[in-house]
């Protein structure tokens, strides 16, 4: 695949995200190859790639579920590689995961509580449990069901609600569209669009490609743990190579 | 005879109780980490003996001297847990498995060597008889339960209402997210350790005092412990006590109407009709702790 121009994007400098060089190794081998990722400060930052070029383990390693071989993680300037996934979530960064990853024996009400798990102020954990609701009406009439005998639908929004719950600046969503039926996809895409209406900078994975190219400001394609391919989101969406593999235009 | 068996149905309640407080410790441990913690055993017979060690041998009070017992041995636990279980949780299960068996034989070993083989027990602080009908309690009896039923209310506020609890829920539930939402694994698998090593020290004060220890009580206890803890599925507190004192009913029931020889084996034959009925019981972590 021959790369787009590699124009330098104007947000690289104010970009609050900024993911240098990051290496990854399971065992002896290298999944990932010195990859650069930069997220721009209120903006949606999408990351595509067939299944198994390397994504989810690129959130896993923002989030310092594992330990990166080489490169740094920076994020509004305090450097996150190399702590611990409750400290990565202390410097304002949630993950929504792959698979969605609820507590199924635990209440609605309590998977939301266990997303502040990092905030000490009842009061205010409440009043962001109401502002859920407000968001996800759905959620409040089930608010006391455990969380296993939700729809997929329903376990999707209360994924993204729990990553919300701890207040993020930073929201990592990995393959919010995993498992949902197309119109359940074109909600969670308005959801990730108000969220980030809000403030909150988004890093989006995505194996749907035209969700995550309609819905990005900046986009980098992964293959085989290197990325092939960045520009904004038009400019990717109108590539042909990008239209053949992954759109099936 | 109706006066033998509501006799026997008390003795019953009071140890199983105990059987309760051990089976507690285990469910928790095994449900939030996976380990199949034999040692637990270790656990009650070090409280018990420490107890024994601190009343009768040193002439301490009793209140101080259980307090302290159970906090070593909650330390014990908590060694246990840092130095023996963690380095080993990356590892195939079968070594923690043989891991926890060996510990429980060093501290069966360890105890004869200090203690010697003979049975020993804690004088119980007040032995008044209590009639119920034509069957008898005393006091100290009476206050095991009430004891036990206070200490298992707790756990199960703590584990249903506080944040605490629910940390350790998730963990169970699922790792990896418990991790991401900010969760200290390690922290959270000690607290674990500690609350059921207390539990466990508390129930050795108990059989100490009620009964009488010998070194290989732990092993028996403990198996008793995994037979309710199969009997009723994981973290599951009112059925633990359920359970608890389903195995004290069969064992003070047998060992009365069958055969006092057969003792312990009562116990274990419900284990067997457990696995009969559960077969995915023991090592299936599906099983999760829920509220």
């Amino acid at each position: 695949m021959t790369p787009l121009s590699r124009h330098i994007w104007e947000g690289a400098k104010k970009s609050v995200l900024k993911i240098t060089g990051m290496s990854f190794k399971y065992g002896k081998v290298e999944v990932l190859h010195g990859i650069s990722i930069n997220a721009e400060k209120g903006k949606i930052t999408s990351l595509i790639g067939a299944n198994g070029a390397g994504k989810t383990t690129t959130m896993k390693a923002i989030m310092g579920l594992m330990p990166i071989s080489g490169g740094t993680i920076e994020w509004d300037g305090t450097t996150l590689s190399g702590k611990d996934p409750s400290d990565v979530a202390k410097c304002g960064v949630a993950l929504c995961p792959e698979g969605r990853q609820l507590f199924p024996n635990m209440s609605v009400y309590e998977n939301l509580l266990m997303g502040a798990y990092t905030r000490k102020d009842k009061e205010e954990i409440k009043e962001t449990i109401e502002s859920v609701y407000q968001w996800f009406p759905r959620l409040v009439d089930r608010r006391n069901q455990m969380a296993g005998t939700l729809s997929g639908g329903e376990q999707e929004m209360l994924a993204i609600s729990r990553a919300l719950m701890s207040k993020p600046s930073l929201m990592l969503m990995d393959e919010p569209s995993w498992g949902l039926a197309p119109i359940l996809v074109e909600e969670v895409g308005e959801i990730i669009k108000s969220i980030n209406a809000q403030g909150t900078t988004v890093l989006l994975v995505e194996q749907n490609a035209q969700m995550a190219l309609d819905l990005a400001d900046y986009v980098y394609v992964l293959e085989t743990g290197k990325i092939v391919l960045e520009g904004a989101g038009a400019e990717v969406s109108a590539n042909e190579e990008i239209q053949q593999a992954y759109l099936g235009v | 005879m109706s006066t033998m068996v509501l006799q026997q149905v008390i003795n019953g309640i009071v140890t199983g109780g105990l059987y309760t407080l051990i089976a507690m410790g285990l469910s928790q441990i095994f449900g939030v980490l996976g380990i199949s913690h034999f040692a637990h055993g270790s656990v009650v017979i070090i409280a018990g003996y420490l107890g024994y060690t601190f009343t009768r041998v040193l002439g301490w009070a009793l209140f101080p001297s259980v307090i302290l017992s159970i906090i070593c041995c909650t330390v014990v636990g908590l060694l246990m847990e840092r130095f023996a279980y963690r380095p080993m949780m990356t590892k195939p299960q079968i070594n923690i498995f043989i891991l926890a068996l060996g510990m429980l034989f060093i501290v069966d070993n360890l105890a004869e060597m200090i203690w010697g083989p003979d049975p020993l027990a804690i004088q119980a602080a007040s032995n008044v008889p209590i009639h119920i009908g034509p069957a008898v309690l005393t006091t100290f009896r009476l206050a095991v339960v009430l004891i036990n039923f206070a200490v298992l209310f707790g756990l199960w506020g703590l584990m249903k209402f506080t944040k605490l609890g629910r940390s350790i829920r998730a963990m169970a539930q699922n790792r990896e997210a418990a991790k991401i939402l900010g969760v200290n694994l390690n922290q959270t698998s000690a607290l674990v350790f500690g609350i059921g090593s207390a539990l466990a020290g508390l129930c050795g004060i108990f059989y100490t005092s009620m009964i009488q220890i010998v070194p290989s009580s732990g092993g028996t206890l403990v198996l008793k412990g995994f037979a309710v803890m199969i009997l009723v599925g994981l973290g599951n507190i009112p059925g633990t006590i359920v359970g608890g004192l389903i195995m004290g009913l069969v064992e003070s029931l047998g060992a009365t109407f069958i055969s006092e020889a057969f003792k312990d084996s009562y116990g274990f034959l419900v284990l067997i009709l457990a696995m009969l009925f559960k077969p995915d019981g023991l090592f299936n972590r599906k099983t999760q702790i829920k509220y």
